[in-house]
């Protein structure tokens, strides 16, 4: 019984870690923002953590590239098992028209 | 005046809310309020991840969180918290001192067993904080037993600080010295540099995951109480010996006031730099001396 219960809480405390992997911090600022009192996301328990052992949600930006992907990598690693990834912004996701970030984390994972 | 304004200002915000007047805020800001469970929906959540054991040394790391939430059980069995004591004759006011230093102490267990180089950094600085603020509980305790002579914890927990001949100088100045430095002793925001969440990420805590976290944070969580209620009854004695339901009731009453002030004065305040709160603490750590000294003369 107590394992469904912390099972239903994961999605009331879902815990960020903000990995940016070489982005412009366009999406950066749109992720504070969401994190401000304006729009206040702490009310649904997300909160932003610093250390990937805490978090439960990994929210990528930018494009992986070949130096960085590696580090991405370890981060994700040292989540903890329920985990989650974020892909945010057309970099992370993909979408860019360009070519460099066509293979991109969001991409590689799936 | 500020009745008026307080009653115009909330008839305004009722007219927006029932004019759906979304664009002040987002409209899903409506929705649901921040709940007042959201500590122990993250303990659970915590406690129902999976465990890394990453650090230096697993076993170690398990030692310090198992001895943290023990210490602060221990604590919780040995004063009095509105009932009769459950280890009333198991310990001392020394074991008290002990004790209270003792989870310093696993907090430094905790970060040297992690091994990370922002861990390391943060027990440098909890280590310069207890040198500095250990004294402080245990002066406050040790004038209590020189006051009535006795190192029974039923005695000392009861006010005794304020037992001296005439008025009680010594008690005084350590209630207020205890009053400016008890957010430090619970760990709170103006004085949390040890694990300071935007500079070392929770600097002992960086490599604990799952449930040892969460039994980290419960620790943390029950020592603010337990140590509120040793504030209590080392200095706010009053009322305390009422019958049963009232006197109960009154004590947690003040409890609590006490643990709605460390987090009010947590939520308004930025945190010190570690040499403004070491300076701090040596001024508070200078004048509980001088309030140890009065009491050796029994004033």
């Amino acid at each position: 019984m107590l394992r469904k219960l912390c099972q239903k809480m994961f999605g009331r405390s879902l815990w960020v870690y903000h990995a940016n992997s070489g982005g412009c911090n366009g999406c950066d600022i749109e992720v504070l923002n969401v994190l401000t009192p304006y729009y206040d996301a702490e009310r649904f328990g997300i909160k932003l953590v610093g250390s990937p052992r805490h978090a439960d949600v990994m929210l990528c930006q930018g494009p992986a590239m070949r130096s960085t992907a590696k580090a991405l990598q370890r981060a994700y690693e040292a989540m903890p098992a329920p985990k989650l990834v974020f892909a945010i912004g057309s970099c992370a996701c993909g979408e860019a028209s360009g070519t460099t970030c066509t293979a991109s984390w969001a991409r590689s994972r799936s | 005046m500020v009745v008026w304004r307080t009653w115009r200002s909330c008839w305004r915000w009722r007219r927006c809310a029932k004019a759906s007047c979304a664009r002040s805020r987002p409209a899903s800001s409506r929705v649901r309020a921040r709940p007042l469970w959201q500590p122990y929906y993250d303990l659970l959540k915590l406690l129902g991840k999976e465990d890394l054991e990453s650090g230096e040394s697993p076993l170690m790391q398990r030692f310090a969180v198992y001895l943290s939430l023990a210490t602060v059980l221990t604590t919780a069995c040995l004063i009095p918290l509105g009932a009769p004591v459950p280890l009333n004759a198991g310990g001392d006011a020394i074991l008290l001192i002990y004790l209270l230093t003792l989870s310093g102490v696993c907090t430094l267990l905790a970060g040297l067993a992690a091994g990370s180089t922002y861990s390391l950094l943060g027990i440098s600085r909890e280590m310069m904080a207890m040198i500095a603020l250990e004294p402080l509980f245990a002066v406050a305790i040790v004038v209590g037993a020189v006051h009535t002579q006795t190192f029974r914890l039923d005695t000392v927990l009861n006010g005794a600080v304020y037992a001296g001949d005439g008025f009680p100088w010594s008690g005084v100045l350590l209630l207020l010295i205890m009053l400016l430095s008890f957010q430090a002793f619970v760990q709170r925001v103006p004085f949390d540099t040890a694990e300071a969440e935007t500079e070392l990420m929770e600097g002992p805590l960086i490599e604990y995951s799952g449930p040892k976290l969460a039994l980290f944070k419960y620790a943390q969580m029950a020592r603010l109480v337990v140590h509120s209620a040793l504030f209590v009854n080392l200095f706010l004695p009053w009322g305390n010996a009422l019958a049963f339901p009232l006197g109960w009731l009154w004590f947690w009453v003040k409890v609590f006031a006490l643990v709605l002030v460390v987090t009010v004065v947590a939520a308004t305040h930025a945190r010190y730099r570690i040499d403004q709160a070491l300076r701090y603490y040596a001024g508070l750590l200078a004048v509980a001396m001088g309030a140890l000294v009065l009491a050796s003369f029994g004033l």
